[in-house]
């Protein structure tokens, strides 16, 4: 797998000829996971993806669920606790 | 050896291109390319999402109508409650009047320009609502209220003829009306209560499938105008989700596993079977909402984290049956 960080603008971000051809998921703080094929590293040039390690990925993610955990803790919700995701 | 004029009964056009409209069964030969041509339908199998335009409001328990190329985003929360509306081109999300009332967890029906919101939840002024609204494509006018006044239930059919089905209030309801454009009328209920399902299909024949009994539940049920039957359940049971497509014909994606796993799983059925498509939504989410078809739907806004909303758009294309020339080989 590939990890990059890239900003979903909308059409044409992803194609289906994209998803039949490589791996792809989204997660928050705009962390994608992609395939490591031709296709999958076309697709993070074309999208202007900018590559990060599975390890900085990882890092950028589990900065943003501590941050909204410790938001959560000042201030209950009914909502879940927000619970750490890790990356494939 | 027979030719073809012997076989057939006439001779075979030749023709300098490939013709337009195409009929399905026409062959003919082509004098640019010299090579013999027939027309046939075939299925082309996509079955994957492709990202759309991005919603303007970001939002979460939202409703939904429409079409694929033509649909209609209305309600959820931002937080807070939100009665923002936006309509949707096939490419463009644009905003437009919002709904009377501001409220999540609504269920809607029909289409871009002829919709149909009811119940939802915005406390304190209405912890469950009963509400229903109908949009010409410019106005949502405020319309008489379901009987029985529910959150997270879902909806199917058209503005005039409408089915609500399942929900909250607070405990996990059965409970199903009809709505003939006018009034709503409780007809029988579901055989499973449950709130957080999805719906598909039309008035005197839906799909119910999915939801929280409470317990995470893949069990789907149709209707037929007078009687809910169980039939053979999804793959993978989940809550939060949404659905599109008819009764014999239906797309399940996205939604919850409890506790915490947001789902881009995607299943097809087909009137007696759930298929587990191999790749689902790019981004898992739940709280999503949904219209089209199982060959043509649209899945947006939701949830990715418990404080993270989105507004992704993605777009799914099926099998699609087409017709298409071929050349004629010997083999």
């Amino acid at each position: 797998m590939k990890y990059c960080i890239a900003n979903n603008y909308g059409k044409g971000f992803f194609t289906t000829t994209d998803r039949n051809n490589f791996y792809l998921a989204g997660f928050p703080e705009n962390i994608w996971v992609v395939g490591d094929n031709e296709f999958g590293n076309a697709w993070i040039q074309r999208v202007n993806g900018v590559e990060k390690t599975k390890e900085e990925a990882q890092a950028i993610l589990d900065a943003f669920t501590l941050k909204a955990q410790q938001e959560w803790d000042a201030s209950p919700t009914e909502e879940e606790r927000p619970t750490n995701i890790i990356l494939p | 050896m027979s030719d073809f004029k012997t076989i057939s009964g006439f001779r075979t056009q030749s023709l300098a291109s490939d013709p337009s409209p195409l009929l399905e069964g026409q062959i003919f030969y082509n004098t640019a390319t010299n090579v013999a041509k027939i027309t046939i339908l075939e299925t082309v199998t996509t079955n994957a999402w492709a990202s759309g335009g991005n919603l303007n409001t970001t939002r979460r328990s939202l409703g939904g109508a429409g079409t694929q190329t033509s649909a209609l985003a209305f309600g959820g929360t931002t937080p807070p409650f939100s009665a923002a509306t936006e309509k949707y081109d096939g490419t463009n999300w644009t905003s437009v009047n919002s709904m009377n009332t501001a409220r999540q967890d609504l269920a809607g029906a029909g289409t871009q320009t002829a919709t149909l919101a009811f119940g939802g939840t915005n406390p304190p002024a209405a912890p469950f609502s009963a509400a229903t609204e109908k949009y010409d494509g410019t106005n949502w006018t405020s319309v008489n209220s379901m009987n029985t006044a529910r959150e997270l239930l879902a909806g199917a059919g058209t503005q005039t003829s409408s089915l609500a089905f399942g929900g909250s209030n607070p405990t996990v309801s059965a409970v199903t009306e009809k709505y003939d454009g006018t009034n709503w009328t409780s007809v029988n209920s579901m055989n499973t209560a449950r709130r957080n399902l999805a719906g598909a299909g039309t008035q005197t024949s839906a799909l119910a499938f999915g939801g929280s009994t409470p317990t995470n539940s893949a069990a789907t049920e149709k209707y037929d105008g007078t009687n809910w039957t169980s039939v053979n359940s999804m793959n993978t049971a989940r809550n939060q989700l949404s659905g599109a497509g008819t009764q014999t014909s239906a797309l399940a994606f996205g939604g919850l596993v409890p506790p915490a796993t947001r789902q881009t799983a995607t299943e097809l059925y087909d009137g007696t079977n759930w298929t587990s498509n191999p790749t689902g939504l790019a981004t898992a989410r739940e709280v999503l909402a949904g219209t089209g078809t199982q060959t043509s739907a649209l899945a947006f806004g939701g949830r990715t984290s418990p404080t993270t909303l989105t507004n992704a758009t993605e777009e799914w294309t099926g099998s699609i049956t087409q017709l298409a020339v071929r050349t004629i080989t010997t083999s």
